[in-house]
């Protein structure tokens, strides 16, 4: 084969590669297109940590979104023009990273032309999804994406602020906190000395911190006797713990992620670090906890959304239909915060009146955004009733789980009180 | 369309951070450290559009100058410091600025915020929040792949430029050997430098163009895998010559995104690519040799043209 | 004063003895180093492999500690085969940032084909590691030593030891210090260059095995993360006291150890990263050969 020969074959073969690269790129982005004008469904994004760091949430989240979105389309889907549409839940893994975030968003809102997009769960990334959204609605100056989006985590204090398109079902955590030290303050106090404990390279533990808990100290003039903090992935925490315990902790606030928890608590037994009170936050509600921290996690109290105890028999059904699932025997609230939030959206789609056909798409969604911002009174599976805010927070009662016996039990609700 | 147009800003960004680790790889000085002048890149651009009202042009040139004044404090320490010790310092120095960059606190308050949204720029460990140039200026994402990309085109000019004049050979000449280098009169020490302050400059840009796709930065983004995988892009695309960065940063942004509909496996895919391109292609995915033997095939079929072209 | 007088001494121990297990993840990345010049970033996946192996015969098997470093120890030295063989071998000629590119890819490759496997079996990020040295401590007077520490330490040096003996009192050994001057020499002097080397890799990543096993085992814990959460302390452990040195290694890592502990004792935990980096960094510029390495010969 002569050079002249060898390099036109090089140069078919290159022009065959970019021709199936381009072949599948427009495949890719026009799948779901048809898919939508083809057989009237509706159109939900899912975009959650599905694996990665954020799994322990992200999973358990994802599985109550798709018990929700399976329950639905077996009773025939949403009505919506007095016909039932089923719901096509478009799922994303954005592995807990900003960079995956960003343009899974714009595919769920431009390409999968998603009514509603559901997540992500983790803030880092929810922040900089919605970051793409409109700042504040009717804007004609800003051009940011239009699509109603829902996270059913997304903890950390000021999420919301970034766009009015964006809503969160994870209740209010400076009131939880406010009410949970409240009730340890009536229980067992008087206190003399607060401390805090905070994993310093979380958005939501630092900013629990910050806006929850300090906050709450400082309406009551109190100053942390003790402040320490430690990261996710650190694996001796002997500093902290003793500065902790040199400061006569009685009430410790542990604002940190389950890894680090273990890890803080086994050495706080070790050195014999036993405060009266240990609060946490949602961090601490993963089986983790108490198969890996044993004796040492005894004690722990943190604010839940959704707790397998509730007495309406559609959470027992929900734990069931999980533990089928996962074999977990446990289920942490982030499952029920999955299933209910698919169910505020769909009644917020039926209220809306929409069309789901593409020529309405923009206007459906603010439809339903809209729905969405003025939910009052919303009967939840789990029994309560639930209000969004001004800040588009969905405003729940707290309830407080207690780590006892190597279980996680209610351990205060708001019509009982104390449970023991 | 606006998701491949995001993908697109994006691989530009990528493409960018690549030509980053070329700039010093050219004269041996290979870093897993550009994560630090990304980020301060980031910070620095996206603190001027959002505190100080700069346009994105000069806040994106004002963020390169500063990261590439951060690099200063690398590249002139650690002039004696040799291959893999040079490697090494950049790694630690990259460590030291993240940290750094997490418990940055500047700007002022956001008087209509929600709670625990009152502040405007870093705020330490909780991050930096309303980074929206882009929408409040009504830039679409596909103009701002155009912009993304323009900067790329000049960038990928100026090293077609620098490839083919005198300060290239020298540079590789500095990489085969300094003694050499240093023995002909070559002022190794400058070239170094200056190799590397350029390297922390584009670093800089593509960090701060980065910051305005995210809209939100926190310090943690800039960790050492961002560093090593920019290091990747060079050495699979191919190290030799310009084109193996631009090569390598595109398709390993694009096809981890093509992958998508198989996403169960595409990290697994992603890996194992880069392991079969290393066992065969160990010179990166264009070698000087290939760049040489489409170049006189190019010039071949433009002497062959040429007469015809005359008639 | 008192308390800050116990305490100082107290972080200080802990430091050091915590620092061992940072000394053993660094002896598996110096060998490497030493020999071939290579940054092995698939190190992690022994580390993190030896830890579940490490997880299975403790906690689920219940088998005892040392068997349990042993089997650790092995399944680590596998994955260092491997290792070898894709990574490495193919590749001797290639420039040296070609096989450490490619160790990335067989750390993103090894890593997440692990999670998908883990996954099926646990809905769980991390498992439980049973520690049968934990509560168990020695006091002096106010001094408190942790057990699992101790034990990590007395492991460590016990290993150290074998790899003395290996590199100072074996042909084997004499091989390896050949190559690491110069492997053409090497293979000169007719050496089997290329056996040397595969021993080498199982010999580093069966130290990965076992050092993953004690992280677990200290931690009280093991996720599919850990692994790659450990080495890169390992990595600044090795740099610190002078890559390719063995007493390097130790000295880096327990060096590291103090100095983290010490600077969120006595400083901000905000900075301790800072701090030991820029430590580092330090280091690197004044005694680019680390704390304890031998400098290499100027060519002029």
């Amino acid at each position: 084969m002569s050079k002249r020969q060898k390099t036109e074959l090089q140069t078919i073969k290159l022009r065959g590669l970019a021709g199936a690269l381009a072949v599948s790129l427009i495949a890719g982005s026009t799948v779901s297109a048809q898919a939508f004008q083809d057989d009237g469904t509706i159109i939900l994004c899912s975009i959650e940590p599905l694996s990665g760091i954020g799994t322990s949430f992200g999973q358990p989240n994802y599985l109550g979104k798709v018990i929700a979105v399976e329950e639905i389309n077996a009773e025939g889907g949403i009505e919506i023009d007095g016909k039932k549409m089923k719901i096509k839940l478009i799922s994303e893994d954005d592995q807990a990273k900003p960079e995956q975030g960003v343009p899974l968003f714009r595919k769920c809102a431009e390409s999968d032309k998603a009514l509603v997009i559901t997540g992500t769960q983790y803030s880092r990334v929810t922040e900089s999804m919605w970051g793409l959204l409109q700042k504040k609605v009717d804007d004609p100056n800003d051009n940011g994406l239009q699509v109603p989006s829902m996270s059913f985590l997304s903890m950390k204090a000021g999420v919301t602020g970034v766009s009015e398109w964006g809503f969160r079902n994870a209740g209010d955590e400076p009131a939880q906190h406010e009410l949970a030290i409240k009730l340890m303050e009536e229980r067992y106090g008087p206190f003399k000395n607060y401390s805090g404990a905070v994993e310093a390279n979380e958005g939501h533990s630092v900013a629990a911190w910050k806006v929850a808990y300090l906050k709450s100290l400082e309406r009551r003039n109190i100053k942390p006797s003790e402040y320490v903090e430690w990261y996710e992935a650190d694996r001796d925490f002997s500093v902290q713990i003793r500065k902790l315990k040199r400061a006569n902790t009685d009430f410790f606030i542990l604002s940190s992620h389950v890894q680090a928890n273990v890890g803080a608590m086994l050495e706080a037994q070790r050195q014999g670090f036993k405060p009266k009170i240990i609060l946490s936050h949602i961090g601490s509600d993963a089986m983790e906890m108490v198969e890996l921290g044993k004796q040492s996690t005894e004690g722990i109290v943190f604010p839940t959304a959704i707790h397998m105890a509730f007495p309406p028999p559609k959470v027992k059904w929900l734990a069931d239909e999980y533990k089928k699932r996962t074999k977990e025997a446990y289920m942490p609230q982030f499952v029920g915060l999955g299933y209910e939030g698919i169910m505020i959206v769909k009644q917020a789609i039926e209220k809306a009146g929409i069309k789901n056909r593409p020529e309405t798409l923009a206007a459906d969604r603010r439809k339903v955004r809209d729905q969405l911002a003025a939910i009052r009174d919303y009967k939840s599976f789990a029994g309560m009733t639930l209000n969004m805010n001004a800040n588009r927070d969905i405003v729940r009662p707290t309830y407080l789980v207690k780590i006892t016996g190597g279980d996680f039990k209610l351990y205060w609700t708001p019509d009982k009180g104390f449970l023991f | 369309m606006s998701y491949w147009f995001t993908i697109a800003a994006l691989t530009g960004v990528n493409v960018l951070l690549a030509y980053s680790v070329y700039a010093s790889f050219m004269s041996g000085q290979v870093s897993i450290g550009q994560a630090a002048f990304f980020g301060v890149g980031a910070y620095v651009g996206a603190s001027l559009t959002v505190l100080a009202g700069f346009d994105l042009m000069s806040a994106v040139l004002v963020a390169g100058i500063a990261a590439a004044a951060a690099s200063v404090f690398v590249g002139v320490p650690t002039l004696r410091l040799k291959g893999y010790h040079f490697t090494i310092a950049t790694v630690a120095f990259a460590e030291a600025v993240r940290v750094i960059l997490h418990n940055t606190k500047y700007g002022r308050p956001r008087a209509s915020g929600n709670v625990g949204d009152q502040w405007l720029g870093p705020d330490g460990a909780t991050g930096f929040r309303h980074i929206g140039y882009l929408n409040d200026n009504g830039i679409s994402t596909g103009q701002y792949a155009v912009i993304v990309w323009s900067i790329v085109l000049v960038v990928v000019v100026a090293f077609f430029l620098v490839e083919r004049s005198r300060i290239a050979r020298i540079l590789r000449t500095i990489e085969e050997d300094e003694v050499v280098a240093r023995s002909i009169g070559v002022p190794v020490a400058r070239y170094k430098v200056i190799a590397f302050v350029c390297g922390g400059f584009i670093a800089g840009m593509s960090g701060a163009l980065y910051a305005h796709i995210l809209t939100f930065i926190s310090g943690n983004d800039f960790v050492i895998h961002l560093s090593t995988i920019a290091l990747a892009f060079v050495v699979i695309g191919g190290g030799q010559t310009m084109w193996g960065p631009l090569l390598g940063a595109v398709l390993l942004t694009v096809i981890p995104e093509i992958l998508r509909p198989i996403r169960e496996f595409r990290i697994e895919l992603f890996g194992l690519l880069i392991i079969l391109v290393m066992l065969f292609r160990p010179t990166g995915m264009i070698s000087a040799i290939t760049v040489r033997r489409w170049g006189s095939a190019l010039a071949a079929k433009a002497r062959a043209k040429r007469p015809t072209q005359a008639f | 004063m008192y308390f800050f007088a116990i305490d100082l001494t107290q972080t200080t121990i802990d430091g050091l003895l915590f620092g061992s297990t940072y000394a053993l993840v660094a002896i598996g990345f110096t060998l490497i180093w030493g020999l071939l010049r290579i940054l092995n970033l698939a190190h992690g996946v022994t580390v993190m492999v030896g830890m579940f192996a490490g997880m299975l015969s403790a906690t689920i098997i219940g088998l005892p500690f040392y068997l349990g470093i042993l089997i650790s120890m092995c399944a680590g030295a596998l994955v260092g085969f491997l290792i070898d063989r894709i990574c490495y071998r193919p590749l001797r000629a290639a420039h040296e940032l070609v096989p450490m590119i490619a160790t990335l890819g067989f750390w993103i490759l090894i890593e997440e084909v692990f999670i998908k496997i883990y996954s099926k079996f646990w809905f769980r990020d991390y498992v439980p590691f049973a520690n049968p040295f934990d509560g168990a401590g020695l006091e002096i007077g106010q001094i408190r030593l942790r057990g699992d520490y101790l034990v990590t330490l007395a492991v460590a040096t016990l290993l150290v030891i074998i790899l003395y003996f290996l590199i100072y009192r074996t042909r084997l050994g004499l091989a390896m210090r050949m190559i690491a001057e110069d492997h053409d020499i090497g293979s000169l002097m007719g050496v089997p260059v290329g056996r040397v080397l595969t021993t080498a890799f199982l010999l580093s990543a069966a130290y990965g095995g076992a050092a993953g096993y004690l992280l677990g085992m200290t931690a009280n814990l093991a996720g599919p993360y850990a692994g790659s959460q450990a080495v890169v302390k390992g990595l600044f452990s090795m740099i610190l006291g002078g890559a390719g040195s063995i007493p390097g290694a130790i000295v880096g890592g327990l060096s590291l150890g103090v100095l983290e502990l010490q600077s969120s004792f006595l400083f901000s935990f905000a900075y301790r990263d800072a701090i030991a980096m820029l430590a580092l960094f330090l280091v690197l510029i004044v005694r680019p050969q680390g704390l304890v390495g031998k400098r290499t010969a100027d060519r002029i």
